[in-house]
């Protein structure tokens, strides 16, 4: 008697102490230290694309870009020498190694999106650009914290996103003059294009598949692209509708496509464009009957991607190939010569231009496609 | 007397065999989202017999014939693959409860594939070194089963499910460590797969190697009767046992791996389906195999097209055949008693 007694009580306070360590640790998890130390006596206050306000040192030496988008932006900027470490994307971008040499012999802290902390102590950046994924693991947060490097989150799904992340960067790396030229001059693209754009009537404006790296990639709403593409006069088909979702990415079904039946079809990969054009399972589509399917030009990144620094050249570039006659006066040529000329100081041959609208060769190719 | 209405059943079973994946084929080109009519289908499918020109849509030509054909037919060879070396392996090593996901074929393979658009950064080597890997992956498990002799069945089980983590540790690393924008996009493409992009041409690349494994396997089956009996007894009818094992090994890891290849690791139909077909035309593997090669393809047909008309947003295979496949298992474990027959 006495013994089941016993055992039952001890039982009972065993399951209390699974209780009780259960509770404390849910406790622990409230009490989060969330500041950043900063080196300097002189910081200036930053607002990141999260919201975050972050001090951040008033001269900054030393830029790590974990996100290539902020490394495209870092550059622009002037401060491409500046950069000690990188996402490994940013080594393979022909043009910004061109632009930049020594991205190419910067540090890459990151693997599959888990930073290698002791490799970025060792780069030892003033401060850190990180991407929504980083932010949104509080494992990599938490390491970034250990290294009192600040660290500013950037991401955008629109247009004024995107420009508020380039003027956020500006201002975390005191160049906050060049990224205002740059935003004065993508605004001035937008109001160029939406000028016309906007008198076209919604039965004649054309119905646009956009496809993103892979042929069934594609916009859904939220995102730059279903932005930018609205500016253009175009119906993007695939916004507002039912995709498939992969890690993060929305593809649309081959039969969808057919449903859309889009009168265009723009792809920012290389070969993807060729590959559309010669597969027989898109051939019933209008738009490969009207052979109206286009290679988007690349450049640093291809042109119109959801991180794209080339947002604005895309806007006047589509607009151009889908009404061609109502914006005679965009000489695409002449204003990516200008472009990079004006934002990143880079000379182009009249051979690179011809190449980084063909949107080819400026990219190392992915491999097979299915 | 009773002969007599045997015989006429046993016609029957082969005639629907033989008709049923063949149904489930024509039946899914008239399933998608793209809304064609009974008629127009009809009339696309005549005028390709035809060789007549009907005045019907191109779009409709391309819908039907290059998109839910070539899905159909790979849907086909892949369901009947993975169904077919399940009932092979169970045979062999008269175990009721491995198949190739569960020896850890799959995995291996899978790893094999990921491998070769590691080192190569092209997919021309897939197929071989996912068809050596599968071979490796079996091989293992086998190893890993005899430990304890006692308990073969749960053991090469268990053999398997180590050799598949491991296997599949091996291909998350190799992701890991492959170039994120080279190799990685490759590499989940092949592992991912899914039937939603399939053209005539993969029929003919990853066809071969399923198509060869499959006619294997129904050449060697009755091998695959006498194996299973036992080695001794075997051994006594005069069969070189270690033999015939390797190739039909070789065989069901041929058609494993190529339909690996095709539309990534898809689970438990290899294990369901040959039970299935023992539930309709008992343990014999001369009726079995082929029995298990039919409802193998026609059972993914069906899954592939109830995931296409679930949700707008395909629901992916392997999801829908766990769903089916894990309960299965348990009802295997508690029937079997993790014993043999």
């Amino acid at each position: 008697m006495r013994k089941a007694a016993l055992s039952r009580l001890f039982v009972f306070s065993l399951s209390l102490l699974i209780i009780i360590s259960l509770l404390l640790t849910g406790c622990t998890d409230g009490g989060k230290v969330g500041l950043e130390q900063n080196k300097s006596s002189n910081t200036v206050l930053v607002t990141d694309s999260a919201g975050r306000t972050v001090n951040v040192p008033e001269k900054v030496n030393k830029i790590g870009c974990l996100y290539a988008f902020s490394g495209h932006v870092v550059a622009m900027l002037g401060k491409g020498p500046n950069v000690v470490a990188v996402v490994e994307g940013l080594k393979r971008d022909k043009l910004l190694t061109q632009m930049v040499p020594t991205i190419k012999d910067t540090m890459t802290p990151v693997s599959s999106g888990a930073i290698n902390i002791e490799e970025l102590i060792k780069a030892d950046p003033d401060i850190v650009f990180v991407q929504t994924d980083t932010a949104s693991n509080p494992g990599e947060v938490e390491k970034l914290q250990k290294t009192g490097i600040p660290f500013l989150v950037v991401a955008f799904n629109s247009i004024k996103e995107q420009q508020f992340a380039i003027e956020m960067i500006g201002k975390a790396i005191g160049a906050e003059d060049k990224a205002k030229e740059y935003i004065d001059y993508y605004n001035s693209c937008i109001k160029q294009v939406l000028d016309k754009a906007d008198r076209i009537p919604e039965s004649q404006k054309l119905r646009l598949y956009h496809s993103v790296n892979e042929a069934a990639r594609t916009d859904t709403r939220n995102t730059l692209p279903a932005d930018w593409i609205e500016v253009t006069g175009a119906i993007n088909v695939s916004v507002d509708k039912n995709l498939k979702l992969i890690e993060d990415k929305h593809f649309a079904s081959l039969e969808q496509i057919y449903l859309w039946d889009p009168e265009v079809i723009m792809a920012n990969e290389s070969g993807v464009a060729d590959y559309i054009l010669t597969n027989k399972q898109w051939a019933g589509l209008k738009a490969v009957k009207d052979r109206k399917v286009y290679q988007m030009p690349n450049g640093i990144s291809r042109w119109g991607h959801p991180g794209s620094l080339e947002t604005p050249l895309a806007v006047l570039w589509t607009a151009k190939t889908l009404y061609p006659e109502m914006f005679t006066e965009i000489n695409m040529a002449a204003e990516t010569k200008a472009f990079y000329k004006e934002f990143f100081n880079f000379e182009l041959t009249d051979e690179d231009v011809t190449k980084i609208l063909a949107g080819k060769g400026m990219r190392i190719s992915k491999g097979s496609k299915g | 007397m009773l002969l007599g209405v045997n015989i006429t059943r046993k016609k029957l079973v082969y005639i629907l065999l033989i008709i049923g994946p063949l149904v489930c084929v024509v039946a899914s080109l008239f399933i998608g989202r793209y809304p064609i009519t009974i008629a127009d289908v009809t009339g696309v499918l005549w005028s390709k017999l035809t060789q007549n020109p009907s005045g019907i849509p191109e779009k409709y030509y391309a819908i039907i014939w290059e998109i839910r054909m070539p899905r159909a037919i790979v849907g086909a060879l892949v369901g009947g693959s993975l169904a077919i070396s399940g009932a092979a392996f169970q045979g062999l090593f008269r175990n009721p409860l491995v198949s190739s996901g569960i020896l850890g074929v799959s995995s291996g393979a899978g790893f094999g594939a990921a491998l070769a658009i590691l080192l190569f950064s092209s997919t021309s080597y897939v197929y071989l070194f996912s068809f050596v890997f599968g071979g490796v992956a079996v091989f293992l498990s086998y190893i890993i089963g005899r430990v304890y002799n006692t308990t073969l069945t749960i053991m090469l089980v268990l053999g398997g499910v180590i050799v598949s983590s491991i296997f599949s540790a091996l291909i998350s690393f190799i992701k890991y460590v492959a170039d994120p924008y080279n190799q990685l996009p490759t590499i989940v493409f092949w592992l991912m797969g899914s039937l939603a992009s399939l053209q005539f041409k993969d029929i003919f690349i990853a066809g071969v190697p399923m198509i060869v494994g499959i006619i294997g396997l129904i050449a060697l089956r009755w091998k695959i009767n006498v194996l299973s009996m036992g080695d001794k007894e075997a051994r006594t009818l005069g069969i070189n046992t270690a033999l015939y094992k390797a190739i039909i090994i070789a065989f069901a890891t041929l058609a494993t791996a190529g339909a690996v290849c095709v539309s990534g690791i898809i689970g438990w139909v290899g294990l369901v389906i040959p039970h299935i077909g023992r539930m309709l035309v008992g343990n014999d593997n001369k009726v079995l195999i082929p029995t298990s090669l039919s409802l193998g393809a026609c059972f993914l047909i069906i899954v592939d097209n109830l995931g296409r008309v679930i949700s707008g947003s395909e629901v992916p295979l392997g999801i829908l055949t766990a769903l089916v496949g894990g309960p299965f298992f348990i009802y295997l474990l508690k029937t079997t008693k993790g014993g043999g027959w």
